[in-house]
């Protein structure tokens, strides 16, 4: 199977463009899921996933071989969804704004539909970390959501072990302090004194 | 003197959380969370992250409109000349005239071939000559291959023969096909200052790209050529059937129906209309219209002036980049000096470097001025950076309206279809209690614009039929784009 990738691969970066699109089709779910785990649940995802796979087209010849195909894909497509992310950062955010003020419509069960109500809280997550520097940011997607061991990070983002220790524990305590602070995203999970009195009674024990 | 707040032991929850403590440790810590409130607080709250994180986990990405995305892809890798850039790392403009140069040595080679066939050579040299072709007895220097290419196109075309080498924007080379799908225009450039544009629902075959002779053969639709006047001899016309549209010098549009009729609109200059055996059949001076069927006739000048669209003019040389831009939703057409696109999502073109004044004709009727600078690496950008480079090409500029009384009425209208559809669903999957999400964007009339159906474990089946259902609906026109949501749970009848 690698062999074959790897041919696939050359014979793409040769310009064989039946190759390109057997590795478009073969790899375009990894670039969804990538960029989706960047950007959350968000109405730009389709931009960006278009975006990281034109990246992907273009910087094609760069990949030599040297780590796995699915690495530097990953790093080509989280380059693109940070690039997004600094973009939006500096925009004003007319659609996002626009988006939260839309009505919602409630048939069958509206109040505490779960699916509906764990988009709202992801997007209230992602919102906070949002917030995070981009390296903070990426090493808790990978730890925290990828299930990705440090070591695997390490590779990931080309940084030692320790510093992705360290980031992660800062990402960590940067994300609860701005948690701690959103009212919303608490009203949203709304079990919050339930887990208040949880904490205590664990720590009683 | 106050005393500093204390500041939550945040290193050792992580490590309690992940089970890294000492049995001793982890009885220091808990004895301290039982009087501390804000380690406690604080361990709330990264009970809630946790349980955040464990959801998001779990959260599969939204179903995405693939066909629109690899068009997107296919229209930038379109740009990039010769395929992917090669390992050399050699920039791939210049690998653009590495083939184009190719091109030129295939094409010389191709016009050496005896028995090469060329559309003109059908032709009686006698009749020919008629129309100013020179005669057999006077020196003919070999004409020269024309320099010919794509100048703008607005959505998708097909080229064929298709070649690994030769993506859509290559040099046009004589026996290139092109397929316009409806809705689309192709612009080419044929050398010499003359232009054409194939419009959608058109098939055309590029004969002959001679200084001397340019000849377009029409399978079907319609080609709006602009040639400027001519030298002596040199000869331009379209192929329709069994006629020969003729011209020095002039802006006309010949149509091919599906039943063979040919249609000559000729705005300025003149024409003249062959038959096979090369007589004239008809000869049109602006302002006039011709028609092959019922049976040839006169021609008969309208009363208005003719207006015809204007292809677009470009170089190939230095100096020129091109310009992809893919129209944001509520953009109906783009304008660029005399030329006109309607837009079929996307919008190509050669364009000077420098500054470059578009004009979006918007659905509403607004005319938004998008000024660009064209840099030597071209300009690409998707609606979203349009959009966010020119405000007024904004949807939220004029968002639509509407109660939410008006759009629980269109939706309760669809509930007995969405029951039934889960109904079907629920016969191969009994035990399926989806909580689907709908996500609906609205165009300015209250037609369904986008749609997105997002939730966990929906078979296919019933992600389709949701969404055939979800598209039909029609809402009052909420006079600009809205987007909304609309949560559905699915449950058994008497579950």
């Amino acid at each position: 199977m690698e062999g074959e990738q790897a041919d696939l691969v050359e014979r793409a970066q040769r310009g064989d463009r039946a190759a390109w699109d057997l590795l478009l089709r073969r790899h375009r779910e990894d670039v969804l899921r990538i960029a989706f785990r960047h950007v959350g649940p968000s109405g730009d995802l389709e931009d960006v996933v278009q975006e990281a796979l034109i990246q992907v087209y273009r910087s094609l010849h760069t990949f030599k071989g040297q780590a796995r195909f699915s690495t530097w894909l990953y790093r080509v497509v989280s380059n693109v969804a940070k690039m997004h992310l600094r973009a939006k950062g500096s925009r004003p955010r007319l659609a996002e704004e626009f988006a939260q003020r839309a009505p919602r419509v409630d048939t069958h069960a509206a109040r505490g539909d779960d699916a509906a109500e764990r988009m709202r809280r992801a997007r209230a997550l992602y919102a906070q970390l949002d917030r995070l520097s981009e390296k903070k940011r990426e090493v808790l997607l990978l730890h925290d959501f990828d299930g990705l061991s440090p070591k695997d990070i390490a590779e990931r983002v080309d940084a030692p072990i320790m510093t992705v220790r360290t980031r992660l524990f800062y990402a960590r305590r940067d994300l609860y302090r701005a948690m701690a602070s959103d009212p919303e995203l608490r009203e949203l999970y709304g079990e919050l004194g339930e887990l208040r009195r949880a904490a205590g009674q664990e720590g009683g024990q | 003197m106050s005393t500093p707040a204390h500041q939550p032991k945040l290193m050792a929850l992580f490590a309690l959380e992940a089970g890294a403590l000492s049995p001793a440790a982890r009885a220091r810590l808990h004895r301290h969370l039982q009087r501390c409130e804000v380690c406690q607080q604080a361990r709330a709250d990264l009970l809630v992250y946790e349980r955040l994180r464990g959801e998001v986990q779990q959260l599969s990405p939204p179903p995405v409109d693939w066909r629109r995305i690899e068009a997107g892809v296919e229209a930038a890798i379109r740009e990039t000349a010769s395929g992917p850039p090669r390992r050399s790392g050699r920039p791939a403009r210049s690998l653009g005239w590495a083939s184009l140069a190719m091109a030129a040595c295939a094409t010389l080679a191709y016009m050496a071939l005896p028995g090469r066939p060329a559309r003109h050579d059908k032709m009686p040299p006698s009749k020919l000559a008629r129309i100013d072709r020179p005669s057999e007895n006077e020196p003919v220097t070999e004409p020269t291959l024309q320099r010919a290419w794509v100048a703008a196109h607005s959505g998708p075309f097909e080229r064929s023969p298709t070649r690994p080498d030769a993506p859509g924007h290559a040099p046009l080379r004589e026996g290139d096909r092109l397929q316009v799908p409806l809705g689309g225009t192709v612009d080419l450039n044929l050398g010499d200052g003359v232009r054409i544009r194939l419009a959608g629902e058109t098939e055309a075959t590029l004969t002959r790209l001679r200084d001397t002779h340019v000849s377009i053969e029409l399978h079907r639709g319609t080609i709006t050529e602009m040639v400027p006047k001519r030298t002596p001899g040199a000869l331009v016309e379209v192929a329709s059937g069994d006629l020969r549209v003729v011209v020095t010098g002039t802006h006309f549009e010949v149509t091919r129906s599906d039943s063979g009729a040919t249609d000559v609109q000729v705005a300025e200059g003149s024409v003249t209309v062959l038959d096979a055996p090369g007589r004239a059949v008809a000869h049109l001076s602006a302002p006039a219209t011709w028609s092959s069927q019922p049976r040839p006739r006169a021609a008969a000048p309208p009363e208005q002036p003719l207006r015809l669209a204007t292809p677009h003019l470009a170089s190939d040389g230095g100096g020129w980049a091109s310009v992809a831009l893919t129209a944001p939703p509520h953009v109906k057409a783009w304008r660029s000096g005399a030329t006109s696109f309607a837009t079929a999502g996307e919008l190509w073109m050669r364009a000077p470097l420098g500054p470059l004044e578009l004009t979006a004709e918007m659905d509403d009727g607004r005319l938004v001025q998008v000024p660009l600078t064209v840099v030597e690496e071209g300009v690409s950008l998707s609606a979203r950076r349009l959009r966010a480079l020119v405000p007024a090409l904004a949807p939220s500029a004029r968002a639509g309206h509407l109660t939410r009384q008006q759009l629980v009425e269109v939706v309760a209208r669809g509930r007995g279809r969405m029951q039934a559809c889960y109904e079907v669903a629920l016969r191969k999957h009994p035990d399926l209690h989806p909580n689907v999400f709908l996500r609906l964007r609205l165009n300015a009339h209250g037609r369904v614009r986008r749609l997105a159906v997002d939730g966990d474990g929906i078979p296919d089946q019933l992600l389709m039929c949701l969404e055939r259902v979800a598209r039909a609906w029609r809402f009052p026109p909420p006079g600009g784009p809205l987007s909304f949501e609309v949560p559905l749970r699915f449950r058994a009848k008497g579950g």
